[in-house]
């Protein structure tokens, strides 16, 4: 059940109003009935689906209780661990398999996921951690309770990533019904519809096109790989305005996932703006935790007597990154492709840009370069797109040797005039539709700026007069409705971030 | 407070904002929406005569000619590929604002056991919204229970046609001026082979359970209904199902109803196939002027219809006539026709014959008296391109009804217009 199909329009639908018919205190209810449902219906109907799901968080929300109860540290660290490997091994059963079927030989099963499995996963791990961390000073008593926060149902297939003290007092108390929840809600919702179907799934035409012909090359592969990398974004970040619009009809305001990514001026911004929550969570349940680890302890200790100081410092610290860049590229998907579109290549070059930051310096010093001017700033800004871009173009081929040899005809095939004799025109999209997709791409920017500027789009367009407040709105609905990329003969493609 | 009364004025003006786009995105299949559009907006109860049935009716059945002819006010409900199971909703759709004393249903579909899903969007999104639209998709699907198809475009066409903004035209924005009242005015410059009545002598070939059920269906709904109901059969020539025509003409026959075949009365009403239909199945506007006329007179004396000439409530049907008359030169395509026009009904006209390369005729020009030598008035109002260049004036206005080129030197003598 794709979260662009009519059909689950209709549940959102079915399940705010009753969300909101139920009495107060049994409104999370709703919620947890709607997760199940959604959780089974999204799940190819299977029941054992969900058992799979109920199991994980009942094992969860056994092990949570039972550590506040014991008070060896050592008990507690074993419980914990269990649970956790139960987790993570259930997850890698179901999503990462592949990987390990592919290193040891061995027939890969034919497997279905409840669906979500990569996100209720690490959210009941995080909740878990909290517990015996201390984060959360009292685990939920009632099981179902748990089971509406791991499994909060516009949260499941794409995130974000939610700790269960950012939402705990919205979600199991309903908020007062107000208005301006609907209102922006909605206008959430329109916006990420604009976002998808209005532009991501039109460049999907370009990009499958460009990705899918072996004889792509040069200044085509070149567009393909940027096109790729804005059509992610137009797809995940859309599918979280929508995700968050309906939450925040829900009166549940999940953390944001986006705050902008090209506006950075290097790879590591782009990551604390891109995917925020999965950053978020890998800091802190997967850095911070191997940074204090006895066993990088030991090594911080060896390299302090054998390199000194600083290598003490900086050793650890790329450790622990290679670490959580390892996970990210995995998480995304069991193969090698993966880890490192998503994973290592971030690693090498953010580690590799540390290492050779004090020859940066230099080099800037020698030749008197202005990093304050707003060219500069510009220089960084493309410079960071265009890394991420070919990063990120690895997990759209079929294998990581398909990247590569897509990335060298990049620089061993000249063929410019490509820009001027048509070719675009002939790769699935027409003139009419590239129309579309650079005014949508220029309101995209508009409201980016806005959202720079003003903090937030829609406090900015609620304070302007009425007559040119309903003409934006009234613009964006029909946009959506008039260009939005829907209806039969059409596919509703997944969201991209979906899969992983 | 005050913000629930600005959403709910959001709210209803983007509703009507909404119903207005949905119209103009609707699909142009053959004219069905505008054919119903002028319909709602006829007077109220001044129909007495309600045409239904596919393409045939609707390319065959002038209501401008027949109120000119017979005094008669009647209207086509056609829409091009209709099944046969929507006629009953059709005439539902009908009776919101009419009340007409007769129902002329073709028979054409009756038997059509091949109906592809895609006919359903031409009927019934061209009614208003409202339950009997619902119904009539309900009723036109299930011929496709079982079948995978996606059933909430049927109901909701706009998640179909809202893939139509590239291809906007002028004509989704304003009724196409071409179309008179339901009726689409075409003509063919080709010749239609004919059926001769020895090969219209088929025996009766029995059709499949579904077509035959919705016959059946229809046959107890006119049971109920006040009017009165007669069958037709317009002009054509398909011979592949006149085994099934007899067949549902004996069952309607044996219910007690009538069925009028228009293919046994050709040479009565002067129709010649050869230029009175654009193709096999439909006519042209010449053929429809033939049929109509025969037709309403045959209605007006069986039902006793009364006649509303010089009524000032019909005066709709007398200004779509004028315009009928007009806009007939500029969907003529056929030298034969436009000759039988302009000689029969004493148009004055001018025609010059340009021929630059000296190229040798190849169609018969004796009925038209024509010139070779250009004069101011040529080069002001023809087409001026090579071969017969015709201005055709309106007697008493002068105003000019038409200039046409024919294409005189080749076999088949193509018209273009001025536009």
């Amino acid at each position: 059940m794709s979260v662009v199909s009519l059909g689950y329009l209709i549940f959102v639908v079915i399940s705010i109003v009753l969300y909101y018919l139920f009495p107060k205190k049994l409104a999370w209810v709703v919620l947890m009935l709607s997760s199940l449902f959604y959780i089974f219906a999204a799940s190819e109907k299977k029941f054992s689906l969900l058992a799979i799901f109920l199991c994980m968080a009942l094992l969860t929300y056994i092990s949570s209780n039972i550590i506040v109860k014991i008070k060896s540290e050592k008990s507690k660290t074993l419980v914990v661990s269990l649970t956790i490997i139960a987790l993570v091994s259930t997850l890698i059963y179901f999503k990462e398999l592949i990987f390990f079927a592919n290193i040891l030989k061995f027939e890969m099963p034919k497997l279905l996921a409840p669906i979500g499995i990569s996100y209720f996963t690490l959210i009941l791990i995080g909740y878990i951690l909290d517990v015996h961390w201390g984060n959360i000073t009292s685990p939920m008593k009632n099981p179902f309770k748990l089971i509406t926060f791991a499994g909060y149902f516009p949260q499941i297939t794409s995130g974000p990533f939610t700790n269960y003290n950012n939402v705990k007092d919205s979600i199991f108390n309903r908020p007062k019904l107000e208005l301006k929840n609907f209102q922006f809600g909605i206008q959430r919702i329109f916006w990420g519809f604009f976002k998808k179907i209005v532009i991501a799934d039109r460049i999907a035409i370009l990009v499958q096109s460009i990705y899918s012909s072996p004889e792509s090359a040069g200044l085509i592969q070149l567009v393909g790989i940027f096109a790729y990398t804005v059509q992610v974004y137009m797809d995940f970040s859309g599918c979280m305005d929508i995700i968050l619009g309906i939450s925040e009809i829900y009166g549940i305001k999940l953390a944001e996932n986006f705050a902008r990514p090209w506006a950075s001026t290097s790879l590591s911004e782009v990551w604390r703006r891109w995917h925020i929550t999965l950053g978020l969570y890998l800091r802190n349940y997967v850095l911070y935790p191997t940074l204090k680890s006895n066993w990088l302890n030991k090594i911080r200790t060896f390299c302090k007597d054998k390199f000194g100081k600083k290598v003490a410092k900086d050793i650890p610290t790329y450790v622990g990154m290679f670490i959580v860049w390892f996970l990210v590229g995995f998480w995304h998907g069991g193969s090698y492709k993966y880890i490192f579109s998503s994973g290592l290549f971030f690693f090498i070059m953010i580690v590799g840009g540390l290492i050779l930051e004090p020859f940066f310096e230099k080099v800037i010093k020698f030749f008197k370069i202005n990093v304050e001017c707003f060219s500069y700033k510009l220089f960084q800004q493309i410079r960071s797109f265009v890394l991420f871009s070919f990063a990120v173009s690895f997990g759209r081929r079929e294998t990581l040797m398909q990247g590569f040899s897509a990335v060298k005809s990049v620089f061993t095939t000249w063929n410019p005039w490509v820009l001027f004799d048509g070719s675009f025109l002939r790769l699935g999209l027409d003139n009419q539709n590239f129309n579309i997709v650079i005014a949508g791409l220029l309101i995209v920017f508009i409201v980016s700026t806005i959202q720079e500027k003003f903090g937030s789009a829609r406090e900015f367009v609620a304070k302007q007069n009425l007559v040119f407040r309903w003409f934006i709105y009234l613009s964006l609905i029909f946009a959506v409705l008039i260009f939005g990329l829907y209806g039969p003969n059409y596919d509703p493609a997944k969201f991209i971030y979906g899969a992983f | 407070m005050k913000n629930i009364i600005k959403s709910i004025c959001f709210l209803v003006v983007f509703a009507l904002l909404f119903l207005n786009v949905m119209q103009i995105f609707s699909n142009p299949w053959d004219y069905g929406e505008e054919t119903y559009k002028i319909f709602y907006n006829l007077p109220k109860d001044s129909v007495d005569v309600v045409l239904i049935g596919p393409s045939g009716i609707k390319y065959s059945y002038l209501a401008p000619v027949a109120y000119e002819t017979s005094g008669i006010s009647s209207y086509p409900l056609a829409n091009s590929g209709a099944p046969f199971s929507s006629t009953k909703h059709v005439i539902i759709e009908a009776e919101k604002t009419q009340n007409p004393k007769v129902y002329v249903i073709d028979l054409r579909k009756v038997c059509d056991e091949s109906e592809s899903p895609i006919l359903i969007h031409g009927v019934a999104d061209s009614f208003k919204w409202s339950k009997n639209r619902f119904d009539a998709v309900t009723t036109m699907l299930k011929k496709f229970e079982g079948e995978k198809i996606n059933k909430l475009e049927y109901y909701f066409p706009f998640s179909q046609n809202h893939q139509r903004w590239n291809e906007l035209s002028k004509y989704d924005f304003a009724i196409n001026e071409n179309l008179i009242m339901g009726c689409i005015l075409q003509d063919n410059a080709d010749e239609i082979p004919a059926l001769s009545q020895d090969e219209r002598q088929v025996s009766e070939q029995p059709f499949g359970e579904y077509p035959l059920q919705v016959l059946n269906d229809f046959l107890d709904f006119c049971d109920t209904l006040d009017a009165q109901v007669l069958f037709v059969q317009t002009p054509h020539a398909d011979a592949e199902k006149l085994g099934k025509f007899r067949y549902a003409e004996n069952i309607i026959a044996a219910r007690g109803y009538e069925v009028l075949d228009a293919n046994l009365h050709l040479t009565e009403m002067n129709y010649d196939f050869k230029h009175d239909n654009i193709d096999p199945k439909h006519s042209s506007v010449h053929g429809a002027v033939k049929y109509t006329t025969w037709l309403s007179e045959k209605l007006k004396l069986k039902y006793n219809l009364p006649s509303h000439k010089n009524d000032e409530k019909y005066k709709f049907w007398g200004s779509e006539y004028d315009r009928f008359l007009k806009l007939r030169f500029k969907n003529t395509n056929s030298l034969y026709n436009y000759a039988n026009i302009i000689n029969e009904e004493g148009y004055t006209y001018y025609a010059y014959l340009k021929n630059d390369d000296n190229l040798s005729l190849k169609q018969d020009l004796s009925k038209i008296t024509y010139q070779t030598e250009f004069d101011e008035f040529y080069y002001a109002n023809a087409v001026g391109n090579q071969g017969l260049n015709i201005i055709v004036v309106d007697n008493q206005t002068n105003e000019i009804l038409d200039s046409v080129c024919f294409d005189v030197f080749i076999d088949i003598a193509y018209a273009t217009h001025k536009q």
